[in-house]
């Protein structure tokens, strides 16, 4: 029950986030993929950057609880994946 | 999305035979340069920052900004990208602090796996549930009244069946904007689960770990998407100009 209400709430708080950044815009999304508004990647740069600080420090300091899990590396398949993921992002602006 | 996940689902079982997806192995840039994570983590982090403060002076995007949204109260108008960023992070760190992982294709592919078993079928890329399953299909399912109440609370809650981009650059109406959306929605949702994560999973929550896979799939998403998109507009690059001149905000994009 726990896992499912922490689930939830995170969900919501990042929903939340997301939204009021403006990262729900097309226009926003497409300005960053064509170059023309930053305020897209300037948003995800800045939370994968507090992360790494986060995460960073943390392991400087000897926190085990804020280790992060690591995706593995599986080969091609990102690469395949990431072609896919791509020309989806570019189409549908999400 | 959802055929997405079932396109994935079925290639799944298939995909070392086809060799693409071989058996994972943690490959992290800190195991590559053989230097400890922590001092590596925080240079990257403070590395990301100068470049976003050096994003933030060259971005041609501020120009459509009003000044009168930056006097709006802060319950009513976006936020700018500092706050909403920081916020990020800080939720990014708070899922890992509960000892699990944000990521939304992963977590879509989850909830699909519970809603399919209410009928007695389990996906094979989700084939038994535990706390961390159970988790991530509750934070997805969390996102989107997230959102809404975000877009009640500043009062921007419309309905925009067409957004006004696509109308200008396209000028062809809500049959192929939602074609764009249903293709772009499977090739999402296929190629994120193939990739091992989405722009939340594998780049924004991905990057900080120092994930060599996370790093070849954000890379190669964002290459692809960008060339993407300067296809579709090709002839069409003043659009975004001339459309957020008119003054575009969070209720009607």
């Amino acid at each position: 029950m726990n896992a499912i209400l922490g689930g939830l709430l995170t969900g919501a708080a990042f929903g939340f986030v997301l939204h009021r950044g403006g990262l729900t815009r097309y226009s926003r999304i497409m300005g960053t993929l064509l170059m023309q508004d930053l305020k897209a990647m300037k948003f995800m740069f800045t939370a994968l950057a507090i992360a790494a600080l986060g995460y960073g420090l943390a392991d400087l300091a000897g926190i085990g609880a804020l280790a992060p899990r690591v995706n593995a590396y599986f080969g091609p398949a990102h690469f395949v994946g990431g072609v896919l993921f791509g020309v989806g992002m570019a189409l549908a602006g999400f | 999305m959802l055929l997405g996940v079932f396109a994935f689902d079925w290639a799944f079982l298939r995909l070392p035979e086809w060799g693409i997806r071989t058996y994972p192995q943690s490959m992290t840039l800190p195991v590559v340069l053989n230097v400890p994570y922590g001092p590596l983590a925080v240079a990257f982090g403070v590395l990301v920052l100068l470049m976003v403060a050096a994003a933030d002076r060259l971005d041609p995007g501020k120009r459509y900004e009003p000044a009168s949204i930056a006097r709006a109260p802060l319950t009513r108008r976006e936020w700018g990208f500092v706050s909403s960023g920081i916020l990020a992070g800080l939720v990014i760190l708070g899922a890992t602090a509960q000892g699990q992982y944000l990521g939304i294709s992963g977590g879509f592919a989850a909830l699909t796996s519970y809603v399919t078993d209410l009928f007695g079928y389990r996906l094979n890329s989700v084939p038994a549930f535990d706390e961390a399953t159970a988790w991530r299909a509750a934070m997805v399912a969390g996102l989107f009244p997230g959102a809404l109440a975000s877009a009640l609370a500043s009062g921007s809650f419309r309905h925009v069946p067409v957004t006004p981009l696509w109308d200008a650059a396209f000028a062809s109406g809500l049959k192929s904007r939602a074609a764009a959306v249903f293709a772009g929605g499977f090739l999402i949702m296929s190629g994120a689960l193939l990739g091992g994560g989405c722009t939340t999973g594998a780049f924004m929550a991905g990057f900080p770990t120092l994930s060599v896979g996370n790093f070849a799939m954000g890379m190669t998403f964002f290459g692809v998407g960008m060339a993407t998109a300067f296809a579709l507009y090709w002839g069409r690059w003043r659009r975004l100009g001339e459309v957020r001149a008119r003054g575009l905000n969070l209720a009607t994009d």
